[in-house]
């Protein structure tokens, strides 16, 4: 099992307001189970779900991908940099 | 051997100069800096600062990615990137990237590709405050490298 740590940015770190969260995973999970629990913990954060992107150990991932204990996963609303 | 300059993302004030220095090189014959500054309109109106917000250790990985695929793709000498975080006035610095190299060509084709990189594929969000109002600025899904 184990957790991971969750850190939000910009509009998601205002949906959810805090900077980051320890998770407890949930059996196996991907990064498309482990958004589908925070979009329900967080109402808030369900105008932005089609445009969120996570983010495991600084690498943008798919809804596929596994997630690992202690693992850094990043909630990622769409960016404007420059 | 080529070298490095900066790669980061920084709360301090941005000096071209020193980035621009960071990518002399006497084997290099043109040099091309690119310099973002916060502009005065947006869509919702005149701009009393940007603040600036990154996820800095992927934004930092990122440049170095970034650096690695000009160097793929073009002989360059030197890259210099950083980008700002925090609070900054209109008309600030928030992005400089530098590049040298032999001959003009791949240094503009190679310091508009990493530009254009940095907004696309960087973790970082800028909020604008318009007559007291904060927006974050509406940007793109972020891209996979």
């Amino acid at each position: 099992m184990g957790s991971v740590t969750v850190l939000y940015f910009a509009g998601a770190r205002d949906a959810v307001g805090k900077r980051r969260e320890v998770v407890n995973l949930e059996g196996k999970s991907t990064a498309g189970d482990l958004l589908d629990r925070l979009l329900r913990e967080y109402p808030r954060l369900r105008p932005m779900k089609a445009t969120i992107r996570l983010s495991i150990n600084q690498e943008v991932v798919d809804a596929s991908a596994p997630v690992a204990d202690g693992d850094e996963v990043g909630v990622l609303p769409p960016v404007a940099g420059g | 051997m080529a070298r490095s300059g900066t790669r980061e993302v920084t709360a301090h004030d941005i000096d071209p100069k020193k980035i621009m220095a960071e990518v002399a090189d006497k084997d290099a014959g043109g040099t091309v800096v690119f310099i973002g500054t916060v502009r005065r309109r947006s869509e919702a109106g005149d701009v009393d600062a940007m603040e600036y917000q990154a996820y800095t250790k992927m934004a930092e990985k990122g440049l170095r990615r970034i650096e690695a695929e000009v160097r793929e793709k073009w002989p360059v000498r030197r890259v210099s990137m950083v980008h700002r975080e925090g609070l900054l006035k209109v008309g600030e610095v928030s992005v400089v990237v530098a590049v040298s190299s032999e001959h003009r060509a791949e240094a503009f084709e190679a310091c508009r590709y990493a530009i254009d990189r940095i907004k696309t594929t960087l973790p970082i969000w800028k909020r604008e405050k318009v007559r007291g109002k904060n927006r974050w600025v509406e940007g793109a899904p972020i891209k996979s490298a």
